[in-house]
């Protein structure tokens, strides 16, 4: 039996061919990956902006298979704590919709006319896991790194899942088993759902993935190509001794490569990824300690996460219409992510989004219903392969189908530009909220024969803090350092002329300062400097009232 | 072992089952002349020590292969000796054991032990049967300084005994966006750095001297004393202007918190680093040891306090499975015999708690047995005739060690008390142990040191896995069908495979494979009760490739069987990571029972 991703494409399309046409009304849906761009291409799009004014390119690493880890700069400028947002789009490769829509971002960014950039530098990595995606586009799984040996057996890459029908498509078997965990829908024969002996429910079937147990251990698939997962390979809950996880954090070099960007720029105030977890449609309450293996940040970082993500999905008004927008279903929290190590390591404000899901019924949510009745209006029925018998030469008779990689977790490319309007929202709507220092409550008391008493108090005006709450814990980001200047002959009486604040929260968070100091006769006043290399700085004279 | 040809068991033979090859006694009467003389009463730089490995390389050749894993931050070049005789096959291609020392830059004599391993093998290999087997039979990674930077920067810079612990990638220790800017300052221009001591009016002080020896300050807090003295900490100046001293100096990270198992972040655990692995010391090292799974086993030296320490690092990780921890102490137990004034502990409970330790990760990670070695006991001094503790333990062993200054070394290790002007206290006195008392062994004894640890390591590699398949029998059940038997023996107190390995699935398990043509292998497992052979483990799959999850114990036997159908010539085959492979033909039963 052939592999998938060793099938002919002319098979492919003759395949895709046979398919029964579905009796539903014809819809201007195209089904995905339909008029996706590929991995390859959009990276190929990239680099053509090399050279336009405002854009850099960056090549931060290269893939196992020689694709490069791109990164965008725009409205990259000096200037001592200018801030930036970093998009990272499909860390895990699984979700090409994330890379459709962080290339729609970046053509606008290069146009140069987003309100952001006159407040903060944009980063942007539009495809995090190149070999992945390529392969989810072209094979229909995510191809995951370095071989591992899955199953402990001593070979590598032995067991993949097989497209068995040569159809193109890696699905689902059913088996027929009294003795297995699922039973079909009553109600719609595709849908299966798991046995619930609380209802009575009397198991049919068991479900695999399509394949055959290439080595002969009674596993179907357990070993299938590559291994190492970029999104289980981070330090923050990396699992040691999981294959996926990798032989240590951040062995892999594009992982490697992102995080020294990310750690060398403590500008980076706000991290948005586009991946397969959602932590704005549902924010989380957050802790008030975040342990070492916390999945929650600080309560002060949760409330402003909370904060932004009403942005895009507004409470309900009471009275009003609430809002039509469907959340995303989130994947579960995994274990060794970039958002993760982002958030309780690299000490950043994290925004996660899944971007888009299927329409919900009742719920925000939708349920396997939900999705199947959205196939059926969206794609004519197309995005779902009904079960055919096939007869399978290890397991006997069993059916193949189920759902097409990709329909669950990714819209029509039609729906594109308007999630890409959305986000490029989103970002401009940042704009204002950039971490801004203001000295205020300026006193100053002349006590005579030059002698004054200062007191000043460093406001945070913005929305965002100087500093995450998480990133002060972790202590590995600059702090404020705030500055007397006397001028020549000014004598320091009390006070310090150099010091440190830790963090100002946003919306007002402040510290106060003190001094006594003696100016020499004539001179002008002392000046107060507060330079920070997240918040920019600011100054002011110390004059007296 | 994967990539070499089986071997026969002839040059595997255990400890007692040996073939003796008679040699002269070279060492009997005092007559010994080494082949490379090496002077084991001092300490070398890092290119010196690299030079003597070029010499033991040239001395005996066909025995040392150098090789460079990686560079330093500053760009020193990380040697590291692969030893083993190369007539009997390559160091990769053996059960070999890792050496190393100095992963804090300060803690330098580790390089020198790890040497005189190398050196002592060497020149023993004609008149030594066991040092000759050794190198025959294992192979040895010997990398002297995992911190090259910091130990140059340990001899060459001004420092304490206890500076000098960090590789030299700047780091900002203090937090105010400069790096390494308030390091230690030698004041007085003597290439030392000493204490810092400032007299103040009586009541004003937080010490003072010690009636029997005005050299020692003791501090008032607890006493009725009144106090003239002010301790004010290392040699320096507020380099930084922040009001603090010596603050952030050269590096100040500790590599030996960097390793992957049990890793925490900076936050958490001190000096961690930025991520596992990100210095370009420890990483060389672990992508090394991540592409030789033929190590078997680890020593890592360090100073000091007389210690073989193993994991865990801390107590969450929970005890190390008991068959793991039994051959743990049965060396570390015979440790303590060697080592006077060392004791076998357990890291995080009889030290200290650590998270991402290297001796920790190449067990928790990598399944490999390995210690760590604090070399050097303050005891040792006066070989043990001094207390250790007592009432009043601190100003005891201060005048102890003053005793020995005076005595043994006529005053050599200490800086006497003198004036010297500071910007920011004034006239103060700076004086204390110079850095090479304290933590290194004196010159005198640092052979004996060298010795007892390097022994310690080769005891540890004797004992590295020894599996030989000793019986492969077929038994007639008649039918056309046989019953093969195959029993496999590990001499060696370590097993094939940790236990930790085994639950944790770190490695390749040890293969048992039954070839023969024409024959049909029906079932095949583990063998448990050799009195009722129809009920062993049998395989789900592949049954004449049988995957042995927990190895062959150490000091044990571990049966595998199978049922075949067919007549042909039966063969064994042992294949495994941390053991040599065999390979036995099987015979057919002299008795029922097998
Ligand atoms: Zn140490």
């Amino acid at each position: 039996m052939v592999s998938l991703h060793r099938l002919p494409a002319g098979i492919l399309f003759a395949f895709c061919t046979f398919l029964p046409l579905p009796a539903q009304q014809k819809s201007t849906n195209t089904l995905p990956p339909g008029g996706y761009l590929s991995a390859d291409d959009i990276l190929a799009h990239c680099g053509e902006l090399a050279g336009k004014d405002g854009v850099t390119v960056r090549e931060l690493a290269r893939s196992a298979e020689d694709r490069p880890l791109l990164l965008l700069g725009f409205g990259e400028r000096g200037g001592v704590g200018r801030q930036a947002v970093l998009v990272v789009a499909d860390p895990d490769g699984t979700r090409p919709v994330a890379s459709q829509v962080a290339w729609g971002l970046a053509q606008e960014l290069a146009a140069g006319s987003s309100p952001l950039l006159e407040a903060a530098t944009v980063y942007l990595v539009p495809v995090a896991n190149p070999d992945a995606s390529a392969h989810l586009l072209a094979d229909g799984f995510a191809w995951r790194g370095a071989p591992v040996d899955e199953d402990h057996d001593a070979r590598s890459d032995e067991d993949p899942p097989d497209d068995l029908d040569g159809d193109g498509l890696v699905l689902k078997m059913r088996i027929p088993d009294p003795a297995g965990d699922w039973l079909a829908d009553p109600n719609d024969d595709r849908a299966m759902r798991r046995a619930d002996p609380a209802h009575g429910d009397r198991p049919t079937s068991r479900l695999l993935d399509e394949g055959l147990d290439e080595d002969g251990d009674r596993a179907f698939n357990e070993d299938g190509p590559g291994g190492v997962r970029l999104e289980a390979n981070w330090p923050h809950r990396w699992r040691e001794h999981e294959p996926a996880a990798g032989p240590y954090p951040l062995s892999e070099p594009l992982n490697r490569a992102l995080a020294d960007f990310v750690l060398e720029r403590p500008n980076i105030a706000v991290v948005l990824v586009f991946g397969a977890e959602d932590g704005l449609a549902r924010p989380a309450e957050g802790v008030a300690e975040p342990g070492p293996d916390s999945t929650e940040p600080p309560k002060e970082d949760a409330d402003l996460i909370r904060l932004l993500a009403e942005r895009l999905y507004p409470e309900a008004k009471d009275g009003e219409q609430g809002p039509p927008r469907t959340k995303p279903r989130s994947a579960p929290h995994g274990s060794g992510g970039f958002a993760d190590w982002a958030r309780f390591q690299a000490g950043r404000l994290v925004l996660e989004s899944a971007l888009w899901s299927p329409p919900a019924g009742e719920g925000d949510e939708p349920t396997e219903a939900d999705l199947l009745a959205w196939n059926d209006a969206a794609y004519g029925g197309a995005g779902f392969v009904s079960w055919r018998p096939f007869d399978h030469p290890q397991l006997g008779p069993v059916e193949i189908g189920g759902w097409k990689p990709l329909v669950r977790d990714n819209p029509p490319v039609e729906r594109i530009p308007a999630l890409t309007e959305t986000w490029a929202g989103f970002l401009a709507s940042l704009a204002d909220d950039f971490a801004r220092l203001e000295w205020s409550g300026i006193e100053v008391h002349d006590l005579g024969e030059g002698v004054c008493e200062a007191r000043a108090t460093l406001v945070n005006t913005g929305l965002l803090p100087t500093v995450t709450e998480m990133g002060r814990r972790t202590g590995r980001l600059p702090r404020i350092r705030i500055e007397l200047q006397l001028p020549e002959g000014g004598v320091l009486l009390g006070g310090r002329d150099r010091l440190f604040a830790e963090r100002l929260a946003g919306l007002g968070g402040h510290q106060e300062f003190r001094w006594l100091y003696r100016l020499p006769l004539g001179s002008g006043p002392a000046r107060i400097h507060a330079e920070s290399l997240t918040a920019g700085s600011v100054d002011a004279a110390l004059e007296v009232e | 072992m994967m990539r070499r040809p089986a071997r026969t068991t002839l040059l595997a033979a255990g400890l007692a089952a040996a073939c003796v090859v008679p040699v002269a006694a070279q060492e009997a009467g005092g007559t010994w002349q080494p082949k490379l003389e090496i002077p084991w009463n001092r300490y070398y730089r890092h290119a010196e020590l690299n030079a003597w490995m070029e010499r033991m390389r040239d001395t005996w050749p066909g025995f040392v292969e150098l090789r460079e894993i990686g560079r330093s931050y500053e760009g020193r070049p990380m040697v590291l000796m692969a030893l083993t005789n190369q007539a009997t096959g390559a160091a990769d291609d053996k059960v070999a054991m890792w050496v190393d020392g100095n992963v804090h830059g300060n803690e330098v004599q580790g390089g020198e032990a790890a040497l005189y391993l190398a050196w002592w093998l060497l020149e023993h290999y004609e008149t030594n049967e066991r040092a000759r087997k050794l190198l025959d039979e294992r192979a040895f990674y010997i990398l002297p300084s995992q911190n090259p930077d910091g130990r140059d920067h340990w001899f060459d810079a001004p420092n304490t005994a206890s500076s000098s612990r960090s590789g030299k990638r700047p780091y900002d220790n203090d937090r105010d966006g400069l790096v390494d800017e308030d390091g230690y300052d030698d004041l007085d221009g003597d290439g030392e750095i000493g204490m810092m001591r400032k007299r103040v009016p009586l009541g004003e002080g937080t010490h003072y001297q010690d009636p029997d020896d005005p050299r020692i300050l003791l501090p008032v807090r607890g006493t009725d004393k009144q106090g003239d003295w002010l301790l004010l900490g290392s040699e320096g100046i507020d380099n930084d202007g922040d009001g603090r001293i010596n603050e952030d100096g050269p590096g100040g990270y500790d590599m030996n918190r960097n390793w992957p198992s049990d890793w925490q972040p900076p936050h958490i655990q001190y000096g961690a680093g930025d991520y596992p692995l990100c210095f370009p010391e420890t990483r060389a090292i672990a992508d090394f040891l991540l592409a030789h799974p033929n190590v078997a086993a680890a020593q890592s030296f360090h100073n000091s306090g007389g210690m073989i320490l193993r994991g865990p690092g801390q107590e969450s990780i929970g005890p190390y499975p008991a068959a793991d921890v039994a051959a743990y102490d049965e060396l570390g137990e015979e440790g303590e015999l060697m080592l006077p004034f060392y004791r076998y502990m357990i890291l995080w409970q009889d030290l200290y708690p650590v998270h991402g330790g290297f001796v920790n990760w190449v067990y928790e990670g990598l399944g490999v047995f390995s210690f760590s070695n604090e070399l050097w006991a303050s005891p040792q001094y006066f070989g043990g005739t001094r207390e250790r503790t007592g009432e009043n333990w601190y100003a005891t062993n201060r005048r102890n060690q003053l005793d020995w200054n005076d005595s043994v070394m006529l005053g050599d290790v200490w800086i006497d008390w003198h004036e010297v002007e500071h910007p920011l206290y004034g006239t103060i006195e700076i004086g204390g142990f110079k850095r090479q008392h304290g933590r290194v062994a004196p010159s005198f004894m640092i052979e004996e040191m060298l010795h007892r640890n390097a022994m310690f390591c080769a005891r540890h590699a004797e004992e590295m896995p020894r599996v030989e398949i000793v019986s492969a029998t077929a038994e007639d059940l008649g039918g056309g069908l046989r019953r093969v038997v195959a029993v496999l023996e590990n001499k060696a107190v370590l097993p094939s495979r940790s236990a930790w390995a085994a639950r944790n699935h770190i490695g390749r398990p040890d293969l048992v494979v039954l070839e023969g043509d024409g024959v049909q292998v029906l079932a095949g497992g583990r063998l448990a009760d050799r009195f009722r052979p129809q009920r062993f483990a049998m395989a789900d799959s592949e049954p004449h490739r049988l995957l042995l999850e927990e190895g062959v114990p150490g000091r044990g036997r571990v049966r595998c069987q199978w049922i075949v159908r067919g007549g042909g010539t039966l063969r064994v085959r042992y294949q495994a990571e941390k053991a040599d492979d065999r390979s036995a033909e099987v015979t057919a039963a002299d008795q029922v029972g097998g």
